[in-house]
């Protein structure tokens, strides 16, 4: 059980700063009642093992998930929400001992995909990576404060970024309603069409996409390519992830010019490669002998997405002049990986995860999704 | 004034009990030392113009560096039991 302590309750939000416990900005005290309302709303014990970082000898309870929820400003039912995504976060492909730490500094870039996202408010459309939405903001700053106080991933401890960027407060969002013919996130990751999931990605700040004077498909595609093969992005060339957030005027103009999403997704995939040229003139070098073999292939091209699958493609954003998102890896999929888990329900049970590990059922990695 | 009680946000370190050194021996024909190489650019090189120079003030036998397959995951345990197995000593550490 986690340690409580009595404070005066003016003195209490001044204790959390001067303790490190915050991100800076101020938190609601997690009192007993409230953390309690919270592991309520999860339908957890305190004590279950939501996950576990073994290269550090940390695991996460259910406890202090609610905690920290509570703290980051969450409403008791978007805690199921949190667990999926530290669940996601504890997943070992997604090496979460490497990504809240690294120099590069990574956001745990959350994605809410299905009709639970709509059910507490989550915002998928004008500003929907912004501020101003409740579970948006709260539900990736409890993730963020996990990796902090539970994890260490704190400067001068655990988080070595150089930079970091705003995306380490919280960046979550939820998916808009894909075209006709477009299927969901969750459906790309095997999961059906009346699952909620959340997905994560260790990632960069994301990249306003602008084009207002094209309805081109391919248009639109090749100025998305040219935001996700950017040579200053460490792992362009190298093999990575990465998530395209497809606006409303863009995703028109695509379906318009008849592409499926896996067209779109394909035609970034292709005009996303990189002459090694292309790096020079950037003062790039390649990478020799080292942990990211730059090979080109037969056509002198380096692969900056690592699969065919590698590329999301989502949709969310409003109505405006006609603007997408790309968001950048921190790191090419060798050293992490998107990973996803589906939102309980009441009445399902908490996949078990011990120290060693997600010690999950059998069955349970049938749907983990990492597919290259 | 009136007070509250709240919890804690910070977990434990899981204890994973006393920590066994490694048996200390004779050793006749000198060290047999492996550098731990993460894989980032130019690693490898640093570490072999160490081992040069750790061979000019200890009694070296050889220096091998083992390069790992990711800078951001640690050694697996057999490349771990494979390096123990070669190894008197093994010198590892962190950086860019």
């Amino acid at each position: 059980m986690a340690n409580t302590l009595t404070l005066d309750e003016a003195d209490a939000q001044e204790h959390f700063f001067e303790q490190g416990w915050t991100d800076g900005l101020p938190v609601v005290p997690p009192t007993i009642d409230r953390v309690q309302a919270m592991l309520a709303g999860g339908w957890v014990e305190a004590d279950e093992i939501i996950g576990a970082v073994p290269e550090r000898n940390k695991e996460v309870t259910a406890e202090l998930a609610a905690i920290n929820a509570v703290m980051a400003g969450c409403r008791p039912e978007y805690f199921p929400f949190v667990i999926a995504g530290l669940q996601a976060v504890l997943d070992p492909a997604f090496n979460a001992n490497a990504a809240v730490t690294s120099t590069g500094g990574a956001a745990l870039c959350t994605i809410v995909s299905g009709p639970g996202a709509a059910a507490i408010g989550m915002n998928a459309k004008h500003n929907a990576m912004g501020s101003g939405n409740r579970p948006n903001a709260t539900i990736g700053r409890a993730l963020r404060l996990v990796a902090a106080n539970v994890l260490d991933a704190k400067v001068g401890k655990m988080d070595g970024s150089s930079f970091g960027h705003p995306g380490k407060y919280s960046f979550c969002f939820a998916e808009d309603v894909p075209p006709e013919g477009w299927t969901t996130l969750r459906e790309d990751f095997g999961y059906e069409l009346g699952d909620t999931t959340v997905t994560v990605f260790a990632s960069e700040g994301p990249r306003q996409i602008a084009n207002h004077l094209t309805e081109d498909g391919d248009e639109l595609c090749r100025t998305i390519a040219s935001a996700a093969r950017l040579p200053a992005t460490f792992s362009v060339g190298k093999g990575c992830q990465g998530v395209a957030v497809i606006g409303p005027e863009h995703r028109l103009g695509m379906v318009e010019s008849g592409m499926s999403k896996q067209d779109v997704r394909d035609r970034i995939l292709e005009l996303s490669r990189i002459h090694p040229d292309e790096l020079a003139a950037a003062g790039v070098h390649l990478e020799v002998g080292a942990g990211h073999p730059m090979i080109p292939g037969e056509d002198g091209l380096l692969d900056t997405f690592s699969s065919p699958e590698a590329l999301l493609v989502t949709v969310a954003g409003g109505h405006g002049a006609g603007w997408s998102s790309y968001i950048a890896p921190w790191a090419p999929t060798k050293h992490s990986r998107i990973t996803t888990r589906r939102v309980r329900e009441e009445g399902d049970s908490l996949p078990e995860c011990g120290p060693g590990g997600c010690e999950l059922p059998a069955d349970f990695f049938s749907r983990l999704q990492t597919k290259d | 004034m009136a007070t509250i009680t709240v919890y804690e946000p910070t977990g434990p370190t899981i204890d994973l009990g006393a920590l066994k050194y490694a048996t200390r021996g004779e050793l006749e024909d000198g060290l047999d030392v492996t550098l731990v190489n993460n894989g980032k650019p130019r690693a490898k090189e640093l570490l072999q113009f160490l081992g040069e120079e750790l061979k000019k003030d200890l009694p070296i036998r050889s220096v091998d560096v083992f390069s790992k397959t990711s800078a951001g995951k640690p050694l697996t345990g057999d490349e771990a039991k494979v390096i123990a197995a070669r190894s008197h000593l093994v010198i590892t550490g962190v950086g860019d």
